[in-house]
């Protein structure tokens, strides 16, 4: 964590110590703390349910909509309180989720869809419009099918139009939430290239929640894993990549003998906000 | 993991961990009473909710009795300042006994009862024939609302009008049972009488009633294997039983401590004591709650695999519990002597006071009263007891059948 964290710039997001319920009585963040640097690139990840999502939402503030609580904890940007802040407010702050499923308009064409995502600016339409040439250098394809229904396109540019959408606000930091979900391996890898490409060129931090461990950590610097609603190791990506226990748990490889699902260890992270 | 023996993953959390996440949500909980419900802003006004994180901090707050519940509810109708939610979030409003009314709020499965439906074996698509009675009590919705978040289909049969009851079985074939222990003996004897078969029942959940071992047993010769659950109007679902019918497992959803009857005070784990539920759902947030019934803590987990504790399955009524010489008798003592002596029909320990001292008789119904059996009798009652008593014995009969089992008759000063 010290030597991710020194290596790179200054810490952007800061969530200490988080508890979310659902529902008034369903527990599902247990104490989640996570720490993204400024030009990073961080990747949750963990089984269904394990709280990637939760977590996402949280810093989105996307959670009331589903009636869920963030009953403890603080979330800091760019070491500021952004609790209570409307996802509008902080989409305005540079702060963007790209949710799972991609959420596209579908009765809007892409370039609609990319429009939409402009909303929140106050800049005026010709920097929109640069920008929008800018989301197609990077997205050939979605300039192919510019005018295309956006129900009517595939997976894989839904994917990039949503992301596309998300960089028309001009972000600071994307929270992209299961991006491979329902791709293609090849499509999967080109969205991530771009991730890559618009980290390095355009400065974009990115929060990634993804279930695809092995692509994951392949494209990004350091990884948290998340197990039923609680961080149960974190690590930059070479050292989980190699680590016997995420080899065997999360990324399929079995290493020697087969285990049973029965001799599953479940991580127990020290609390170390208590410290 | 595709584990259809769990209704969840909550069932098989370690201790520590529920208690950990239950105090989370209890302090939410306690922080959603003061704020939404009138009665526990004035009952819990000098408590800190986040300071509540364990037993012992909850052990401190005042209990909630049924007789301030109905006190309250004149006062203030219907719910006595209570509740904790607006009008239009509650969807029914039961009167179960007579002047306590409950309400229901809109959540799907508003008293928890699927859990204990899907431990007796209900899944997804089965039909149940549900005997609880739907007007005035809550217990027909209580396990029909349980039963359809399960995915089940529900026959609403209600109670009474066993010939009908026995067609409709007959008709639609329901794969489950529920109700009372005692109207499916009753169901089964007519069925028996009219010579006509219920062979598609194989699963029932059973509430509202002690569930002998001989019945159980004799249900179980039907074909029909049924589980207990123990719930109440307030707080919904408590515990119920497992396949293993080893003790009754407390719900995921509810706090449960068991305490010396008339007090706040937990005793020692493994003791008979009043239970005291302290409700996780927020419409009606009942916060340490006297249920009046008596029960103990199981040690150890169940061997069914879920890690909740347990406790023994109803041990009697709390208010019947009295102090004779500076000591509880609670009637699960008294049931003690009588299941000792097969001697004994029925008994019923009078206690009274004469020149100042307080003196107990256990009044015996027995079929060959002998000097032997009376002096065994004397002898258990000290073990048990731990306290003197005298033992008259009685032709059959001779004892009131009001379900009294203690009767103290000491005057108030």
């Amino acid at each position: 964590m010290e030597a991710a964290l020194s290596d790179e710039a200054a810490t952007l997001l800061s969530v200490n110590n988080i508890e979310v319920v659902y529902d008034h009585v369903i527990l599902v963040l247990k104490g989640v703390s996570l720490e993204v640097p400024e030009g990073g690139i961080v990747a949750l990840l963990g089984a269904n349910g394990a709280g990637k999502t939760t977590t996402l939402k949280s810093i989105s503030n996307l959670l009331v909509a589903e009636r869920g609580d963030i009953t403890k904890g603080t979330i800091q940007f760019k070491g500021e309180s952004i609790q209570g802040r409307s996802a509008n407010q902080l989409v305005k702050r540079g702060i963007i989720q790209v949710m799972e499923g991609r959420r596209c308009f579908e009765h809007l064409t892409v370039e609609e869809n990319l429009l939409t995502g402009a909303f929140t600016r106050s800049d005026g339409a010709s920097a929109i419009r640069r920008d929008l040439e800018l989301v197609y250098t990077y997205f050939p394809r979605l300039k192919e099918r510019r005018n295309s229904t956006s129900g009517y396109t595939s997976g894989g540019e839904q994917q990039m139009t949503a992301l596309g959408r998300a960089l028309m606000a001009k972000p600071i930091m994307i929270l992209l939430d299961e991006p491979s979900m329902g791709l293609a391996p090849t499509l999967v890898e080109e969205i991530f290239e771009i991730m890559q490409q618009l980290n390095q060129n355009e400065q974009v931090t990115f929060l990634l929640a993804e279930q695809n461990t092995n692509m994951a950590l392949r494209y990004c610097r350091y990884g948290y894993i998340l197990e039923n609603g609680r961080v149960v190791m974190d690590g930059d990506a070479n050292s989980l990549l190699g680590n016997q226990d995420v080899k065997e748990f999360y990324l399929g490889v079995s290493g020697g003998k087969k285990k049973s699902f029965r001799d599953v260890k479940h991580y127990r992270r020290r609390k170390r906000w208590l410290t | 993991m595709a584990d259809t023996h769990f209704f969840d993953s909550l069932e098989t959390r370690a201790s520590a961990q529920r208690e950990s996440e239950q105090f989370v949500l209890l302090v939410g909980q306690l922080c959603h009473a003061k704020a939404n419900s009138p009665r526990y802003a004035e009952l819990l006004s000098g408590v800190d909710p986040d300071a509540v994180t364990d037993r012992s901090a909850l052990a401190h707050l005042p209990v909630t009795r049924k007789s301030e519940l109905s006190q309250s509810q004149l006062r203030d109708p219907p719910f006595g300042g209570y509740a904790a939610c607006e009008e239009g979030d509650l969807l029914r409003v039961f009167a179960s006994p007579g002047p306590v009314f409950e309400p229901q709020g809109r959540r799907e499965d508003f008293w928890r009862f699927a859990r204990a439906l899907h431990a007796a074996g209900f899944r997804r698509g089965d039909l149940i024939h549900n005997t609880f009675s739907y007007h005035f009590t809550p217990a027909g919705f209580m396990v029909d609302s349980g039963a359809h978040a399960l995915g089940c289909t529900v026959f609403a049969a209600g109670t009474g009008q066993t010939e009908l009851q026995l067609q409709a079985i007959a008709a639609l074939r329901p794969r489950g049972y529920i109700g009372t222990p005692s109207f499916l003996k009753i169901i089964l004897d007519k069925a028996a009488e009219m010579g006509m078969e219920l062979s598609s029942l194989a699963v029932g959940a059973v509430s509202g009633e002690a569930l002998p071992n001989s019945l159980r047993d004799e249900i179980s010769t039907a074909g029909i294997e049924v589980l207990q659950a123990y719930a109440t109007a307030d707080v919904g679902l408590i515990a119920y039983e497992s396949s293993v019918r080893d003790g009754m497992i407390l719900d995921e959803h509810v706090i449960v401590e068991i305490v010396e009857p008339g007090t706040g005070d937990p005793v020692p784990e493994g003791e008979v004591g009043e239970i005291l539920v302290t409700t996780l759902f927020p419409e009606y947030p009942l916060i340490r709650f006297a249920t009046g019934d008596l029960s103990a803590v199981l040690a150890g987990p169940s061997p069914c695999g879920r890690t909740n504790q347990r406790i023994r399955g109803w041990m009697g009524r709390a208010d019947q519990s009295t102090k004779v010489r500076g000591l509880f008798v609670h009637p699960s003592q008294i049931m003690t002597v009588i299941n000792r002596h097969e001697g004994i029909q029925r008994a019923r320990l009078v206690v009274d006071r004469e020149n100042n001292a307080d003196i107990m008789v256990l009044r015996c119904e027995v079929d060959e009263p002998s000097d032997a059996l009376q002096e065994a009798i004397v002898r258990t009652i000290r073990d048990v007891c731990k306290l003197r008593a005298s033992v008259e014995f009685l032709g059959k009969g001779g004892l009131p059948d009001d379900g009294k089992v203690i009767d103290d008759k000491r005057p108030i000063d």
